[in-house]
């Protein structure tokens, strides 16, 4: 019997032990492209930033809470990371006339941008499902999106959503000891023709750990060159064939 | 004295931090919905609006925490919902639902209950404790599970599932529940997508007896669940209180309590008088639903501004854009459509398909072509009136021009965008679309037939995929 119970606890205590290995979460950096971008037929060289979609979760025990304010600091600190690093691709980053401030003094060009990105929304379900089927351009959203003012000065459109779990202290030593989940983020960046609304790229980021909220830059300014070099934009562009 | 057995509004409710904590997480997705530019500004809406919720509200005493505020948002999918702290929204897809301002009134009724029986903190609160229990349950199969977990999380799936979720639950519950779901918990959800049996049954009971107190008639309230009850299209998810319970055991409930109703006089409230008022809504949604593969309910609810106002040649536009988006699908489902099976095909095409492959699906489908032949018909004749009518309407040359691109009659199509481009305000926010298009038919186009203006130029054959929707 009393071996039993020592065979039991040491199940579980391998078990817990183990279980934060197996069950953790890797960082993932992957990308998705059009031919037309990865031959050279399209180039991009100017992108038009639409307002992104930012959100934190807290993740407690007893369920999830919502983190506005963090979510937006999180958000234009994103973006801006996001930005330079596509200015640091020499691409040069058009969206003076849709920045959230720009947005909140001209009701127009947020209904304006509200429609793209419902347009956007309406192909995300598939594109989301099938990211590889960008190299059968399959996906668009069609010229519509040349009624973006800023989409006559831009080859592209530029997407991004990102989403992220903060767990409490309690959740995350449970999480720790029990489950092996880690506070994770996501962060896809969508690249759509500013002519004809065609998706040429998705880039998708996933970190684990706290370092996503605390340190963006660190988590993200690395992959994001690595991807940007990768789908071909600005100083990577593709020499199209002859 | 009413026959209603109500439940009272809790008299003494005590916010605890989880209750707190709620209502902070509401006040911020106003402030979401506010910051998006998803609720309505119109003010003449908005006090109407106002108006109608103030008036169910009559004597109801002040609660604590409660700033009741009624406001139209932005939205296509047919719902209603109110948020703990008072406010109460009604989508634009149930306002061009909505015949008259008493129905209108007994859907503010049901939404109100909801806030003055504080049924979003007690959800709340029974959902925490299920979040304990879960958690718990999670623990023991942790270890079971975790092999499992590891696998799967190796790949990209998890996260491909993850992202895929986030994108479906944007297009299936709308911006709206979308903002909601990410800045609150589950709750917030509830809160719009529904609560429990109870709490539903609650609010409707409890609508019928506010209704009557503000002297409407409260069989509205089983004709706003009848109309709610509506199956033009594929709907991917039953929001509002279409679900649980049955809309026919609501109506049914619903109607006896109103007949139990002493009769008094009722105030006459006209479907004439209620589009005169939400008339611009109307018009924003139908242009929602063509963008949110709601052709059907689009074409429906232009009928009906039409059939309000004839001569109106923005609906006749109208109308003939959503008659140009249908495709080659039927203004009605079919009864095959409707059927068990049907709903499985639709389902189908509206999850695996985009749009453009959708049309080319129904295009193949025995029929297809010929309705799509009718319903480009139907537009172009409806386009054409219009012209006939008022030469200076650009959003009529616009229509035309891109149903002649789609039928591949491209010197017709350059035609109408070129006199599109001359009558339209500099400030159009199509024409730079426009000019792109006019560039690439002049280039593709012979100089002689890039001059051709006859609108009653056969078509030729449409292209395998509709450029624009």
């Amino acid at each position: 019997m009393r071996h039993l119970k020592l065979s039991i606890l040491l199940g579980f205590a391998i078990a817990a032990v183990a279980a934060p290995a197996l069950g953790s979460h890797k960082n993932l950096d992957l990308n998705y492209i059009s031919p037309k971008l990865a031959s050279g037929a399209d180039a991009i060289h100017s992108v038009c930033v639409v307002p992104g979609e930012m959100q934190l979760t807290r993740v407690g025990m007893k369920g999830k809470e919502g983190m506005a304010g963090e979510s937006l600091a999180w958000g234009n600190t994103l973006q801006k990371i996001v930005e330079a690093h596509f200015k640091a691709a020499d691409v040069e980053v058009v969206n003076s006339t849709i920045s959230p401030e720009q947005l909140d003094a001209d009701p127009d060009a947020q209904q304006l941008v509200l429609q793209v990105q419902k347009k956007y929304d309406s192909v995300a379900t598939q594109l989301e499902k099938n990211p590889k089927d960008i190299k059968k351009d399959r996906f668009s959203l069609g010229d519509e999106v040349a009624i973006l003012p800023c989409s006559a000065k831009s080859d592209a459109l530029v997407f991004f959503h990102a989403e992220g779990e903060v767990s409490t202290a309690g959740k995350h030593a449970f999480d720790v000891w029990v489950t092996g989940h880690r506070d994770e983020a996501n962060l896809r960046i969508s690249l759509v023709d500013s002519k004809n609304g065609d998706v040429l790229a998705l880039i998708r980021i996933q970190r684990e750990g706290d370092r996503y909220e605390k340190d963006p830059e660190k988590a993200y300014g690395k992959a994001l060159d690595k991807e940007l070099k990768k789908i071909k934009i600005g100083k990577y562009t593709a020499k199209p064939k002859k | 004295m009413s026959l209603l057995a109500i439940s009272p509004t809790p008299p003494d409710f005590h916010f605890g931090k989880p209750d707190l904590k709620l209502l902070e997480e509401a006040n911020q997705i106003d402030e979401a919905y506010a910051r998006k530019g998803l609720i309505v500004t119109d003010p003449e809406i908005n006090s109407y609006l106002e108006f109608v919720g103030n008036k169910v509200l009559a004597n109801q005493p002040p609660l604590q925490y409660v700033n009741f505020k009624f406001r139209v948002l932005r939205d296509p999918i047919v719902n209603a919902w109110a948020l703990p702290n008072g406010s109460v929204y009604v989508t634009t897809g149930l306002i061009a639902r909505l015949q008259n301002e008493a129905q209108l009134a007994g859907v503010l009724s049901h939404e109100i209950t909801h806030v003055t029986h504080r049924h979003s903190y007690l959800h709340n609160r029974d959902m925490r404790k299920k979040m304990v229990a879960l958690d718990l349950f999670q623990a023991a199969s942790a270890v079971g599970g975790a092999w499992a977990q590891g696998a799967a999380n190796a790949g990209n799936s998890a996260m491909t599932a993850q992202q895929a979720a986030s994108a479906l639950r944007q297009q299936l519950y709308g911006m709206s529940a979308e903002i909601a779901g990410a800045l609150g918990q589950s709750i917030m959800i509830a809160s719009i997508v529904g609560y429990g049996r109870e709490q539903e049954r609650e609010a409707d009971d409890n609508g019928v007896e506010r209704m009557v107190t503000a002297g409407y008639d409260p069989h509205a309230v089983p004709e706003a669940l009848n109309l709610l009850d509506e199956h033009l299209e594929y709907e991917p998810i039953i929001t509002f209180y279409r679900d649980h319970p049955k809309t026919s055991d609501r109506v049914a409930e619903t109607t006896k309590l109103a007949d139990s109703q002493p009769a008094v006089a009722h105030g006459t409230y006209t479907e004439s008088d209620y589009l005169a008022r939400f008339a611009p809504v109307i018009v924003y949604n139908i242009r929602a639903d063509l963008g949110s593969r709601r052709e059907r309910t689009a074409v429906a609810r232009a009928r009906r501004l039409l059939a309000w106002k004839p001569d109106d040649l923005s609906y006749q536009t109208l109308l003939a854009d959503c008659y140009r988006g249908l495709g080659a699908k039927a203004p009605e489902p079919s009864a095959d459509e409707l059927s068990r099976h049907g709903v499985a095909v639709d389902r189908q095409l509206y999850f695996k398909l985009t749009e453009a492959e959708e049309q080319k699906t129904l295009r193949a489908r025995p029929g297809g072509e010929a309705q799509l032949a009718a319903n480009r018909r139907a537009a172009e004749q409806g386009y054409l009136v219009v012209i006939a009518k008022d030469p200076t309407r650009a959003d009529a040359f616009l229509g035309l021009g891109f149903l002649y691109e789609d039928e591949e009659r491209k010197a017709q199509a350059l035609d109408q965008y070129q006199r599109f481009l001359k009558v339209a305000q500099p400030e159009n926010y199509q024409r730079l679309r426009i000019q792109r298009r006019v560039e690439t038919l002049q280039k593709g186009l012979p100089a002689a037939s890039a001059s051709s203006t006859d609108p009653h130029e056969p078509a030729t054959h449409a292209p395998a995929v509709t450029r624009e929707r």
